[in-house]
């Protein structure tokens, strides 16, 4: 059974009379001790995701989905404590600006050992206790690659550099054992060593604790590196989605083969200097998004019936929702 | 000879001032030496804080050194004397595109009139001329004339890019130093930046120095790499050699990151 499993989830934002649907039937399940990339560009609603996940969203955002479920329990119906609650034990999230996310008036250290949840802490007395969050604190933080405990752990956020702020949200998510850990853009704008190096132990945790990860990103070397299955979003709408190894051997929507092509690192027979292969066109602002498929307007396999939304097809567990889908002859 | 800039012996010091128990903060860029020919690409690769950005923005005059010689299109400048750097900014054959290039525009005047501020502090063209030169230069980036009308915050990410692309070239220079131009973009806006860069410089010859963490961007792109560390260049050459045969430890702790991403070759 997956552990979160999400059905024709849809967002809908009210602008000046007129509502636009932000995200538009995105389907996403996440199995237990699987690491799921969600790959999108900026405006494809990813961190929306998140936030509907979190219930982090605002009032005056609509959310309708037929099934929005964490180890069968609905997420939708469920009473605000208990779903607190296990945002605070099971699910954990590293959010996008690390620097803003921190908490400006206290340090490090103190946020850290605050968010260690309480049947995690060793002792019967108030010392016991205070050593005992002060260890895992600073095991923690060694754990997720900073070196310099004592000088960070008693630094405000704005003190302390990018990169260094975005590993200690991810010791703040981690530090309570989480079954699910949603991180988005964890990587972004980090140096390659240090990039490795939080995905190594992203994988590692996966591997000996059975961390279940939703990696949200556009990096796609980072993304085929570690995770096992995608799925693709292109403004709102879920575009394609399958195991990993599937999608770069043969990807079905003409979206994924734009991404894929766009790391130059994928491809070996590529000579240097070459123009890379790309899509026209941008990404289309929400306010106006074409009908049908959204990716219509830029998509070089486009027709006319690109106008009709297209259904979600399924060849075992790769679905993709396209009309004129790549690849189909071999299949 | 097609050498179009040479740097010698560039140096850059940071020290603030000993205070109260407080070990003084040193920082030493350099000594640098750089040969830049007609035509090239040159890559500068490192950690953090190991003075990429304070060499992009010292080579094109930003930053004023404290020693060294900087020797451009055959004219010699002294770059640690005040003088010689004003006419080193002034000689226009240089240009940058800064780390936010975004953010590095004025939101508050029309794309004609970013582009318009260098040309009229720099050149002695008039107005006609100046429409001219920006009209032609905003068709070179893949924009349309209309876009002088355009404010910042009308354009899409891609489409400021191209500006700053645009403020960089409007003085038609022969070298271009980027900090970081792809990092802030998504996939597909990125590789059609890129594919840009390679036309321009197919067309206008020119010369292309830019600093990223992307090493497959550097792998496509780049014909020469640097390999900066707290300050220095500890490795450079041809970006094949650089990745085959890494010899610092510091290029093969890079090369090896990013080779453990890429996707092993298969034999089929």
């Amino acid at each position: 059974m997956p552990m979160l499993d999400i059905k024709n989830l849809t967002l809908e934002i009210e602008t000046a009379g007129t509502r636009v649907k932000a995200l538009d039937k995105v389907n996403l399940t996440i199995n237990s001790g699987e690491i799921r990339a969600l790959v999108g560009e900026s405006g494809s609603g990813k961190s929306l995701i998140v936030s509907a996940i979190s219930g982090a969203l605002p009032q005056k955002f609509h959310l309708t989905a037929d099934r929005m479920s964490w180890k069968g329990k609905s997420l939708l119906s469920m009473p605000t404590e208990e779903r607190r609650q296990l945002m605070r034990r099971d699910i954990a999230v590293v959010f996008q600006n690390p620097g803003s996310a921190l908490d400006p008036s206290a340090t490090l250290g103190e946020q850290l050992e605050e968010s260690i949840p309480d049947e995690l802490v060793e002792g019967k007395w108030f010392w016991q206790r205070r050593q005992s969050r002060r260890k895992s604190a600073i095991s923690t933080v060694h754990k997720v690659g900073i070196k310099h405990h004592r000088h960070y752990l008693s630094a405000y956020p704005h003190q302390i550099p990018t990169d260094i702020s975005q590993k200690f949200m991810l010791a703040m998510a981690l530090i309570s054992q989480p079954k699910l850990l949603i991180a988005d853009d964890p990587t972004r704008g980090m140096e390659t060593t240090t990039k490795t190096q939080v995905l190594k132990l992203l994988t590692r945790l996966n591997q000996t604790k059975s961390l279940s990860i939703l990696f949200i990103s556009h990096d796609l070397l980072a993304i085929s590196s570690m995770c096992h299955s995608m799925t693709v979003l292109y403004c709102g709408q879920t575009v394609e989605s399958g195991r990993m190894k599937m999608l770069r051997k043969r990807p079905l929507h003409p979206y994924t083969k734009a991404l894929l092509d766009s790391a130059p690192s994928f491809q070996n027979d590529l000579p240097p200097k070459s123009l890379l292969p790309t899509l026209d066109g941008t990404i289309p602002s929400l306010k106006h998004v074409p009908i049908g498929c959204r990716l219509g307007p830029r998509c070089p396999r486009a027709q006319r019936d690109c106008v009709i939304t297209p259904a979600v097809r399924r060849i075992h567990d790769h679905t993709y929702s396209c009309h004129f889908p790549l690849h189909m002859e071999k299949l | 000879m097609n050498q179009l800039m040479h740097v010698s012996k560039l140096v850059f010091r940071h020290d603030q001032n000993k205070r109260w128990l407080k070990k003084p903060e040193v920082f030493q860029l350099g000594p640098i030496d750089l040969t830049v020919n007609k035509g090239e690409t040159i890559a500068i690769i490192g950690e953090n804080r190991a003075g990429k950005s304070l060499l992009a923005k010292m080579l094109v005059g930003a930053v004023a050194a404290d020693e060294g010689e900087i020797s451009l299109s055959s004219v010699r400048y002294n770059a640690a004397k005040r003088r010689s750097t004003r006419s080193y900014n002034a000689s226009n054959d240089i240009r940058m595109i800064f780390q936010h290039s975004t953010e590095a525009m004025n939101p508050g005047i029309t794309v004609g009139m970013i582009l318009d501020e260098p040309l009229r502090l720099n050149t002695r063209m008039t107005e006609k001329e100046r429409r001219a030169r920006i009209e032609e230069t905003l068709i070179k980036v893949g924009l349309l004339r209309d876009h002088v009308y355009f404010y910042r915050h009308m354009l899409s990410d891609g489409q400021q890019q191209r500006v700053a692309l645009a403020r960089a070239l409007v003085l038609q220079p022969k070298i271009l130093v980027a900090d970081e131009p792809f990092a802030a973009l998504d996939p597909s806006i990125r590789s059609q930046t890129v594919n840009q860069i390679l036309t321009l410089q197919r067309e206008l010859g020119l010369s292309f120095i830019f600093i990223t963490h992307n090493l497959g961007v550097v792998r496509h792109i780049a014909d020469k790499v640097i390999v900066m560390k707290n300050g220095r260049i500890v490795e450079s050459g041809k970006t094949e050699t650089i990745f085959r045969w890494p010899q610092h430890s510091m290029t093969k702790k890079l090369i090896l990151a990013y080779q453990s991403l890429v996707p092993q070759q298969k034999i089929t």
